[in-house]
This record gives structure tokens, C-alpha cells and sequence, in this order.
């Protein structure tokens, strides 16, 4: 008896950490999530990242999947965020002959509104205490997830802080953006979708696409430019404040 | 097929049987799959050609985003529109979640810092971010109507 249970635990030991099988904890629990998040009508504490990132926390914790060989056979995701942030090139070319009609305005909106969102959460973040490491992650809030990452990587923030605070950023201001919007006056739908693709990206593209056209196309060309602006903005304005 | 067999239906076998001939069914994903493919590669390839270019001058800006930069031209430029990418970079868009699961598992074994460091953190995330977002939806739609305004007086 006490054979057969070590057998099967060593077998589930070795089974478990396998690649193949981190890959499918990974998509098959994603897909799941994301199932119940739309059957529940798309509540945001129920957000799929946030299941299956608990879900797999506790796997680690509570079964014999190991952390170590989670991250090692997790890395070929990692890998994949560079040709997937590419593929953001499609919608933008898309939108860019929206642009040429409103170049100036929106340039200058995406230079201006891009510098307030990175040191509104970087002075706000010093003025609490935040730790040097806290307050750089916190910089790189506002691009989308894939880039953010990056980013960090290369101005030495903490990764994992990077990816939850661009992701529930994203999220929140994708629910409170709009209608803070509306109360303090913001009519132009253009405007509002802007302003959530810079400061929500993924999320706030998302949600704007969900209210209204012209707001989504707005939104995802703000994201998509932010993700040229960001990268040569925040090592400034890290060297400047830090 | 099994049951034509067995019942020696032949006209209705040697239907299918014709049937087959003209469409084999792998035909039609083996034509989609390499249009598939096209679409990968090309991504891949302007990831690449990013990080060669990041990696040579010693860039800030990350490999995929100039690789990105590069694409929007090229699509610009070249003025076709590849189906295949355009199938290949919306399933990309769609699942783009996927790769942040082992980021946000991260955040679980952050306890420490968290504990400390939390107040920083909700500020950043709850005040600074819609009071951005705000502001920069009234600096917007303040240029977009002041445009509009001013092309009245021209017009």
C-alpha cells in the first residue's frame, strides 16, 4: 500500500513538472477562467488572470508541481511576448490614417497625457515611500503588458510587480475611466478612447470597444503608440527623479 | 465508408469513393496552414530584424517594439493586405493574456514586499491612474475642439 502511494506521488511528482504539462496547466486553466469571467458577465475581480494566476499559486503551494520548474517551462510565454507585441503593428497601421487627420492633436496629446501617466504614478509612489525597485516597476505602468516587461527588464524593475500592477491598472481604469469621464464633462468619445488606451491599454482597449466604435479605434491607437513613446520617456524620467 | 462496405451499397460507395478523389478532406487545411505559417514567420522575422537593430546601436527602445514600428511601415509602404497576418497577428491579439499568467503568478511569492511596500503600490494603481487617465481625456478633447473651431474660421 504505502508502495503504490509513493509510486503514484513520484509519478505525479515527475508527471507535473513536466514542459508539456506546465504548457497545458497553463492554456487549459486560461481557457476555463476565461470561460467562467464571460459566463459571469465579465466581473473584474473575476478576471481570468487573476483565477489562474491563483489557481496556480496554490498548485504550487499544495501539490508537488515545484516553483522552479513552473518559471524554467514557463519562459517559452515569455518568449512569445515579443512576436505578439509585433502583431500590434496590424490595428495601428489600420488606424493610422486616422491620425493624418488629427496628427498634431493627437501627438501632442499622447506626448503630454503619456508624460502626466508615468509621473502622476511615480511622484505619487515617492511621496508614499516608495522602495527605489517599487517606484521604477510602477513607472513602466503605462504600456501595455508585453512591452511593459520588457521594459522592465532592461530599467530593473521587479517583473512580476510589473505584469500585476500593468494588468490591475489596465483593468480598473477600463471600469472607473469612462464614466469619471462622462462626470467631469468629457463628451468626445475620441477623447475618452484615447485617454483609456494610454492609461488602460489592453483593458481600456477592450472596454472601449465594448461602448462604442470610435472609442475602441481611439483607445488602441493611443496603446499602440504608447508603446513607441514609453520606451524612450520613462528611462528619462527614471534618471530624472531617481 | 465501413458501413458501404458491409452493406455493399456500390453506388453509394463509389459516390463517395468520388467524393473523395475531388476532396480529400486534409485538403482544405493544408491549404491553410501554410497561409498560417506566412503570417508567424513574418511576425517572427520583423521580431528579429527589432532585436538585431536594438541589439547593434544599443537601443532603449525594446527589439519588439522596433520591430512593430518597422511592420506599421512596411504594411504603409507595401499598401497590400496579407490575410494571413492579419488572421495570425488577431489570434495573437486575442490570446496576448496567455503569456502574462507567469508574471501574475509572481506576484504570489512578492509577500514581503507587498507587506511593505503596499501603500506606494494601491496609490500608483488606484489615484494616479484614473486621475491621468482624466486629465488626459480633457486635454484631448479640448485640442480636438479647439481644431474644430479654428477650421470654422477658415472655412
Amino acid at each position: 500500500m504505502d508502495e503504490t502511494v509513493t509510486f503514484l506521488h513520484s509519478l505525479l511528482t515527475r508527471q507535473l513538472n513536466n514542459p508539456v504539462t506546465i504548457l497545458s496547466i497553463n492554456l487549459g486553466l486560461y481557457l476555463l477562467a476565461e470561460q467562467l469571467f464571460i459566463r459571469t458577465g465579465r466581473k473584474a475581480w473575476l478576471h481570468p488572470l487573476l483565477t489562474v494566476s491563483l489557481l496556480i499559486y496554490l498548485m504550487i503551494r499544495y501539490s508537488p508541481l515545484e516553483l522552479e520548474s513552473y518559471k524554467q517551462h514557463s519562459d517559452l510565454l515569455i518568449m512569445l511576448l515579443a512576436p505578439f507585441t509585433v502583431a500590434l503593428a496590424v490595428p495601428l497601421s489600420r488606424q493610422l490614417h486616422t491620425l493624418r487627420r488629427t496628427a498634431g492633436q493627437l501627438l501632442g496629446s499622447l506626448l503630454i497625457g503619456g508624460f502626466l501617466a508615468v509621473i502622476a504614478g511615480m511622484s505619487i509612489a515617492i511621496a508614499a515611500g516608495g522602495a527605489r525597485e517599487v517606484v521604477i516597476s510602477l513607472a513602466n505602468k503605462s504600456v501595455t503588458t508585453a512591452v511593459a516587461i520588457v521594459m522592465g527588464k532592461q530599467n530593473g524593475a521587479i517583473i512580476p510587480l510589473v505584469a500585476a500592477v500593468v494588468i490591475v491598472s489596465g483593468v480598473f481604469g477600463s471600469i472607473v475611466g469612462p464614466a469619471l469621464c462622462q462626470k467631469l464633462g468629457v463628451t468626445d468619445q475620441r477623447a475618452i478612447g484615447f485617454a483609456m488606451g494610454i492609461n488602460a491599454h489592453a483593458g481600456g482597449v477592450a472596454r472601449s470597444f465594448e461602448l462604442d466604435a470610435t472609442m475602441g479605434g481611439y483607445a488602441s491607437l493611443g496603446m499602440c503608440l504608447c508603446t513607441v513613446y514609453m520606451p524612450l520617456l520613462v528611462p528619462l524620467l527614471i534618471d530624472l527623479l531617481l | 465508408m465501413v458501413s458501404y462496405l458491409l452493406l455493399g451499397d456500390r453506388k453509394r460507395l463509389a459516390e463517395s469513393q468520388s467524393k473523395f478523389d475531388t476532396m480529400p478532406p486534409f485538403q482544405q487545411s493544408a491549404i491553410e496552414e501554410p497561409a498560417m505559417l506566412s503570417g508567424i514567420v513574418n511576425l517572427f522575422l520583423f521580431t528579429v530584424i527589432g532585436n538585431v537593430i536594438n541589439d547593434a546601436f544599443s537601443l532603449p527602445v525594446p527589439g519588439s517594439v522596433i520591430g512593430l514600428v518597422l511592420l506599421v511601415i512596411y504594411l504603409q509602404i507595401s499598401g497590400t493586405e496579407s490575410e494571413s497576418l492579419d488572421k495570425v497577428s488577431q489570434l495573437c491579439i486575442r490570446y496576448l493574456g496567455v503569456l502574462f499568467i507567469p508574471g501574475c503568478v509572481g506576484v504570489f511569492f512578492l509577500g514581503d514586499l507587498l507587506a511593505q511596500q503596499w501603500l506606494p503600490i494601491v496609490l500608483a494603481i488606484f489615484v494616479a491612474t484614473p486621475f491621468s487617465l482624466v486629465v488626459t481625456a480633457l486635454l484631448v478633447q479640448w485640442l480636438l475642439n479647439r481644431r474644430t473651431k479654428s477650421g470654422h474660421h477658415h472655412g
